[in-house]
Formats: structure tokens, C-alpha cells, sequence
């Protein structure tokens, strides 16, 4: 295949995920008794966009199934198929189908069979047309509609040219009446180009900031009527004077050749820097083209381009810390300006990472979208009623943590609707709407995104989370837990709180695995759940996942980097705030609460680490959803953006690390992973002491 | 027998893969000046700005169709003569009629092939060099 093509094919697969999500939206619209005909319409375009490529690229399951799927909405269209809730149903079935044939297309992950064939014959019986082996189907031969048909024979188009002669009069400013708009008005009818007369300008110092004493001399090419012309002169001829002269040369006989466009066209902008009454250049003066050939708002790009382009900002990003701690010898007064150029460069490759990274941000909506259709089968699976609700889908992300966000997000509105959400007779019970709702939201906050999916159902049931924790020896009976400990217990690997694997949410994809991913990607999740009141889960993810602002801590020998999103405080505990309890545990007494104190020498066996808490350091961390924990290290470096280089694609995943990155100085680093590390520190058997102080 | 390299084609599709497609069969057939739009009004401004051989036209697309283009430019004294090509994902009488009655010049259903794209473009300018 040639690499045009392939191109080609390329940008048909990104159109199809965007066609794909309209055509969600538009049925998601359908169901909820939305504007009909706009959405049939827009969902028959977008069938039919996708069908008319998928021919053209030769990707013929794909067009088998749209061209069936067009043919059932062009019933809808006309009215003569009727939009009842089976309707709908066959619609979301065929969005769904539709968005794993494109999969199918370009990754090869072959559609279930089934669904594809189920789906298939549905929409077919429903389209009308012939029942029979689904693959055998024939495409009914294109009949030449041109056959027979006499066409006019074509001719090339013919311009008129005008000159226009436009004095403003002294009332015209104060009017309100801008003389540019009425280029920009002429300039929608064809070629212009102008020439500015500043020779009635007066000196400065008499110059009337509210007279116009410019005129402008527009050349119009037009293949517009000369009524159109003189309808734009018309709307200001009593505020100046406007004169208009034809000079089309006589009609040629031949049509002409294309012509390139006269090149003194000028500008909106040109003409307006040039009407600025000082900045007027000489009379007569030619204004430059600055015309583009082709308007451009938006362009294209490979992921791997970017990526690259990501790679190497993020390796440059930590080049003014290298340059700032080689020059932290120097002295700063002598060499004042190499230190202020540091500071720009600093400042100037953060802005490029920032740039950089916006190029790779795409809306949540990508991913949000899917979750209608997820919810409503939910729905019918679990025979439940749920209301979803989405806001900020806006909100852009990297690219890539858009794409790995739908498995986990999938997994816990699942999970929302398999725990959270009540039947709706013991909603009605308990006093509440039948329907449940369900809320998922994002919003940037900083340099990180927050995404929230909360329900209004039972909350978690910690005494049967307990008593499953204690059945799996996750805890020892008779352990005190907090609620916010017993709810981390969710995210304990292998835990489970369905009695039995339901369909919905007991997949082998655990509450482990969504938090997994979600630290992989450098992000945090929690929950909150109130009895009765329902269960909010909270993720927290940083816009790009190549760079990460760190806390650069020592221990022994070694480095461990903290997202410095995630710290509290820092500080040198006196002896007196430390309060030994019996075996290994050391709390912290910290603003009336105590805290539990990790520390990273012990836990990571690291030579030559401080085993004293009053020597060392100790970082104060809020893991998301998780309790407050003191990290102690031997001494706090600085901070620094690092570049996060997975250990698991270069090493093995590592329990308590998330990454690992090379400092400014050249040495390795390990990133602490603390959503990890604070569920370790959660499943610890717990002092008495402890929980009930503050 | 126009050069196709002297002719000025602009091809009109919300689809920049479908516009890349046409494009790259216009570029088979030789032609050099090949312009995009993405909507009808965008082709109408592109019209008004230089003139064309021919136009491509998508029928369906998301932002006003290839119909209203097709009549908006046949109801313009210069446009009028400028000859139009649709491609359209239908073949049904009902397609077919109103871009007739509109004034089409030719037709070509999808998916496009580099063939019957060729015949269509040479039926109406003529056999190309």
C-alpha cells in the first residue's frame, strides 16, 4: 500500500473515532427525547462519513455493516421506520458494534462475532433489506446515474474588476462605522487589494483622533454582481463618499485560464496596522500581500512526532537544574548574569513543556462519551435505573492518559451501579429517587486534573468489607479500623466485595487494578463514601505523564523522589512528638492527630539510612483518598521536574514505586509510588494508641 | 486537450481523509492546482477568491451539503458555468434527481475509485494531457 494512502487511512481512523462518538452522542440525545431530527441526522451523517470511507480505504466489514446501518437511519430519516425504544436499543447496539469495527480495522482486534452478527442481521431485517448469510450480501451494483443525462457544458468563470474609492467623511468614526469593515465586507466578494491615501494627515499636534483622515483606493475582483457592490457602498453613503468604477475589460471569448490572484491583495489586519494615523506609510504605498493561500486551523501530526517532541522537552526540562546545580559553586554576585540567564532559560523551557504538553491534551469527552451506552446496559443488565450525569468533558488531558483512563473509569461506574446503586424498590424504601444518579465530572486543577464519579447509592458496607477482609486474612480479627481504612481495603489486590462474580463489575479487574493504572500514569485514586448517602471516587491525574515536579529526598545513598503535589509539610520531629508504641510502629503527634511513620530506609532496606526519626526528616504526604503518612528520609535535597521513566518497561514493576528518573546531576532516582505505600502502611496492624488520639 | 496541470480543481469534503483521497487521485490524473474545503460556504469563499475548472463536492456532509452548493453556485451569474462533479455515498433515484435538477455535470458514487473519478473529470473537461 502506498505510504499516501496509509496517511491517508490514518486520518480516516482519527475521523472515525470522532464520527463514532458523535454518532454516541446523537443516540445518547435519541434517548433522552432529545431534538429528533437533528440527532437522526447528525447519526446519519456520521454512519455515512464512516461507510463512504471505510469503501474507499477497501475496510469492507466495515462498510457491509455501516451501509446497512445508513440504510436503517435513511428509514428513520424519511419517517418510514418508527424510533421506538427497540429502535434505540438496535441504535446503540450498532454505535457499539460500529466503534469495534473500526477497532477491528486499524488494531486488528477482531469484533465479537456474535455481536457483530447479531447486530448485522438486525439492522438489516430492520433496514428492509434481503435477509440472507450476512457475508454473502451483495452490494447492489452502483447503477450510472449520468447515463442518458445531458450536461451543460462547462464554462470557466469570468471576473469583473472595480476600482472603489472610499473617503470617509468627518462623522464617519464617531458613528461607530469602521471604514476597514467595509473592506472586509468587499473582501468577501472576491480579491482585494488596497491602497491607503494619507496625504490629508495632518501634523500631530493637529490631528483630530476622532476624524478619519485617511481614504482608501480598493481594487475589487469579483466574480460578485455589481449589486452586491453597490449594496455594500450603499450602507455607508452618508458617512462617505464612495465611488465605484467598472473597469472589466471587454468579455473574452475564451474562457481564461486560472489566474493566480493579484498579489497586492492586502490583509483585514495589514490595513488596519496601516490606518493607525502615525504609523500611515506614504501615501500610494503599496500594502504587502499578506494573504495565506489557504486558511489552516488545525493540522495533522503522527502520535509518534509528538511523542518524540515530548521526549526530548522532557529531557530538556531538566537541563537548567543540571546548569543551576553545576553553577551553585559560583558566586552569585559575580556572576549576576549568568544566573538571570538561567532563571529566563528555566523559565522558557518550562513554558516550551507547557506548550508541549497542550499540543498532546485531548478533551475527557473522547472517553466520557462511551459511558452513555455503558450505563445503559448496565441498566439492563442489572435491571436498575440510573441517571448519568457528565460535566467538564471538556477538560483536556495528555493524550495517552485519555486513552488508558476508559478501562479504569469503566470499571469503577461498573462498580457504582453493581455496590453503589440501589434496586429502586429499596430506593424507593429508603425514601429516595427511584432512578440513581450517577455523576462523572473533571476539572483542572493546577497542573493535575480531578475526575470524579460519585453515586447516590448505599455507600460502602464496611461491615461486610471487613468481615470479607478478615475472611481473606487481609486483616486480623479484632482489628480496629477507621472507615477510610476499611474503604482502602477495596483497593488490597484480590479483594472482592461481590458475594458472587457478577456480570457487571467481578471481571478479574479489580478496585487493585484501577488504582494500578492510575498510578502508573502518576495519578491518585480515592474514594469517600457516606452510609446511605453514596460513594464518590476521586482521581487525580497530572496533565502530562512525562514530566512530574518532585521532592528530592535522601536516604543513605540513595534518592527517592515525592510528587510534590502530594506533600503536606516537611519537618525535623523533636523527640517529644514521637510516640513509640510496642514492636516497630513510631507515630507522629502532628496538629492534634497522629500520623503513622513510614519509614523509607526501613522499607526499602537501604544501607545506610538514619534509623532515628529525630536525625532524619520526615515528609508529611496526603496519598489520594488515603490517610495522611510521615515519610521519613535523612535529609530533603530540593525540588526538581524529573522525567518519568517507567522501571517496569525497563526493570519489573517495583511495590511502592511508580517510576524512576535521572536527576540533574546524572545519578538515578526512584519516584515513590503513595498510593501504594500508604495501603501498605493501611493493612499494618495498628496500635490502639493511635486511632483514638486528636 | 487541457493540460490538467494548467486547470484549477477544488475539492469540497468535511472529511479531510476523503479530500486527501481525491486529492491524491486528481494528482494521478496530473493535475497540480488542487484546492480543499471543508464545507459548502468555505468552497463558495474559495470560489469567489480565484477561479476553477471544476469542482468535487461531497453531497452529505456535516456543515451544509453538497446541494445547497451546487444550487447556490448555479444561481450565481459566474458560477453558474463552473462545472460540478458530486460524490455521494447513494445512488437512489431520489439523490440523483435533485442534483440533476440542480445541474450537476457528473456524479460518482462512493466509494470513489481513481477510475470512475478519471472517467467522470475526462467526460467533462475532455480527454486530459
Amino acid at each position: 500500500m502506498a505510504t499516501e494512502e496509509e496517511d491517508l487511512q490514518r486520518i480516516f481512523f482519527l475521523e472515525c473515532e470522532e464520527l463514532v462518538a458523535s454518532a454516541e452522542q446523537s443516540v445518547e440525545t435519541l434517548r433522552a427525547g432529545g431534538t429528533q431530527d437533528d440527532a437522526i441526522n447528525a447519526l446519519f451523517r456520521a454512519v455515512h462519513s464512516i461507510k463512504g470511507g471505510a469503501g474507499a480505504f477497501g475496510l469492507d466489514r466495515l462498510a457491509k455493516f455501516a451501509h446497512a446501518f445508513e440504510s436503517f437511519m435513511d428509514l428513520l430519516r424519511k419517517g418510514r421506520a418508527t424510533l421506538d425504544a427497540a429502535a434505540i436499543d438496535l441504535l446503540f447496539d450498532g454505535v457499539d458494534v460500529l466503534r469495534m469495527l473500526v477497532d477491528e480495522a486499524q488494531n486488528g482486534t477482531q469484533a465479537p462475532p456474535q455481536r457483530y452478527d447479531a447486530a448485522f442481521s438486525a439492522l438489516r431485517k430492520a433496514a428492509g433489506l434481503e435477509t440472507g448469510p450476512a457475508d454473502s450480501a451483495p452490494e447492489p451494483a452502483a447503477p450510472d446515474p449520468t447515463a442518458g443525462i445531458e450536461f451543460e457544458a462547462p464554462a470557466a468563470a469570468a471576473l469583473r474588476q472595480y476600482r472603489i474609492v472610499l473617503a470617509p467623511g468627518p462623522r464617519m468614526l464617531a458613528a461607530g462605522v469602521d471604514p476597514l469593515r467595509v473592506i472586509a465586507n468587499l473582501k468577501a466578494l472576491g480579491s482585494v487589494s488596497v491602497e491607503i491615501d494619507a496625504s490629508d494627515l495632518p501634523a500631530l499636534e493637529a490631528l483630530d483622533p476622532a476624524v478619519c483622515h485617511l481614504r482608501w483606493t480598493i481594487a475589487l475582483e469579483t466574480s460578485a454582481p455589481r449589486d452586491d457592490v453597490d449594496e455594500i457602498a450603499g450602507m455607508i453613503d452618508d458617512l462617505a463618499d464612495v465611488a465605484i468604477e467598472d473597469l472589466t475589460p471587454p468579455e473574452p471569448e475564451a474562457p481564461p485560464e486560472p489566474v493566480v490572484p493579484t498579489a497586492e491583495a492586502a490583509t483585514a489586519e495589514a490595513a488596519t496596522a496601516a490606518a493607525a494615523p502615525v504609523a500611515a506609510p506614504a501615501a500610494g504605498a503599496p500594502v504587502p500581500d499578506t494573504r495565506r493561500e489557504k486558511p489552516v486551523a488545525t493540522v495533522r501530526v503522527d502520535v509518534p512526532k509528538l511523542e518524540r517532541l515530548g521526549n526530548m522537552v522532557g529531557e530538556l526540562i531538566i537541563t537548567p537544574a543540571f546548569l543551576a546545580r553545576q553553577a551553585s559553586d559560583l558566586d552569585t554576585e559575580k556572576h549576576r548574569r549568568l544566573f538571570r540567564a538561567l532563571d529566563e532559560m528555566s523559565q522558557h523551557i518550562r513554558d516550551l513543556a507547557d506548550a508541549a504538553t497542550s499540543i498532546r491534551a485531548q478533551p475527557l469527552k473522547v472517553v466520557f462519551s462511551r459511558f452513555g451506552a455503558l450505563v445503559r446496559d448496565l441498566e439492563k443488565s442489572t435491571g436498575k435505573r440510573i441517571r448519568l450525569e457528565v460535566s467538564g468533558e471538556g477538560t483536556e488531558i495528555d493524550k495517552t492518559v485519555v486513552e488508558r483512563l476508559s478501562e479504569p473509569l469503566t470499571h469503577l461506574i461498573r462498580n457504582s451501579v453493581d455496590h453503589g446503586i440501589e434496586s429502586a424498590e429499596k430506593r424507593l424504601a429508603a425514601g429516595k429517587d427511584p432512578v440513581g444518579l450517577l455523576k462523572l465530572s473533571a476539572e483542572q486543577r493546577g497542573t493535575h486534573v480531578a475526575i470524579e464519579l460519585s453515586d447516590d447509592g448505599a455507600g460502602v458496607n464496611r461491615p461486610r468489607v471487613l468481615a470479607k477482609a478478615i475472611e481473606r486474612g487481609l486483616v486480623s480479627p479484632g482489628a480496629n479500623l477507621s472507615d477510610q481504612e476499611i474503604d482502602d481495603l477495596l483497593f488490597v489486590p484480590g479483594f472482592s466485595t461481590a458475594e458472587a462474580v457478577t456480570s457487571v463489575s467481578g471481571r478479574g479487574v479489580g478496585m487493585d487494578a484501577v488504582r494500578a493504572t492510575i498510578a502508573e500514569m502518576g495519578g491518585q485514586v480515592g474514594l469517600v463514601s457516606r452510609t446511605g448517602l453514596g460513594t464518590t471516587f476521586s482521581l487525580h491525574l497530572p496533565l502530562s505523564l512525562a514530566i512530574l515536579d518532585a521532592m528530592v529526598t535522601l536516604v543513605g545513598l540513595h534518592s527517592y523522589l515525592i510528587p510534590t503535589s502530594a506533600i503536606i509539610e516537611s519537618l525535623r520531629p523533636a523527640a517529644s512528638a514521637l510516640v513509640r508504641m510496642d514492636g516497630q510502629n513510631t507515630l507522629l503527634a502532628w496538629r492534634g492527630s497522629m500520623l503513622r511513620i513510614l519509614s523509607l530506609g526501613a522499607e526499602f532496606s537501604v544501607p545506610g539510612a538514619m534509623d532515628d526519626p529525630t536525625r532524619g526528616i520526615l515528609v508529611i504526604v496526603k496519598p489520594a483518598g488515603g490517610e495522611l503518612i510521615a515519610l521519613q528520609v535523612d535529609d530533603l535535597i530540593g525540588q526538581e521536574p524529573v522525567v518519568v521513566k517507567s522501571l517496569e518497561r525497563n526493570y519489573r514493576k517495583v511495590r511502592g514505586i511508580s517510576g524512576a528518573t535521572i536527576l540533574g546531576d546524572g545519578r538515578p532516582a526512584l519516584i515513590l509510588d503513595l498510593p501504594a505505600l500508604g495501603a501498605v502502611m493501611a493493612r499494618r496492624p495498628r496500635a490502639e494508641a493511635g486511632t483514638n488520639a486528636g | 486537450m487541457p493540460a490538467a496541470r494548467s486547470l484549477r480543481v477544488l475539492v469540497v469534503d468535511d472529511q479531510p481523509s476523503m479530500r486527501g483521497l481525491v486529492r491524491s487521485y486528481l494528482r494521478k490524473m496530473g493535475f497540480e492546482s488542487i484546492d480543499e474545503a471543508p464545507s459548502g460556504s468555505d468552497a463558495l469563499k474559495e470560489l469567489g477568491l480565484r477561479p476553477y475548472n471544476l469542482v468535487i463536492s461531497d453531497f452529505n456532509m456535516d456543515n451544509g451539503s453538497g446541494l445547497d452548493l451546487l444550487k447556490n453556485m448555479r444561481m450565481h451569474p459566474v458560477l453558474k458555468r463552473v462545472p460540478v462533479i458530486m460524490v455521494t455515498g447513494n445512488a437512489d433515484g431520489e439523490t440523483v434527481t435533485s442534483v440533476v435538477k440542480a445541474g450537476v455535470n457528473g456524479y460518482v458514487v462512493k466509494p470513489v475509485s481513481l477510475e470512475a473519478l478519471k472517467q467522470r473529470v475526462v467526460h467533462i473537461l475532455g480527454q486530459l494531457t
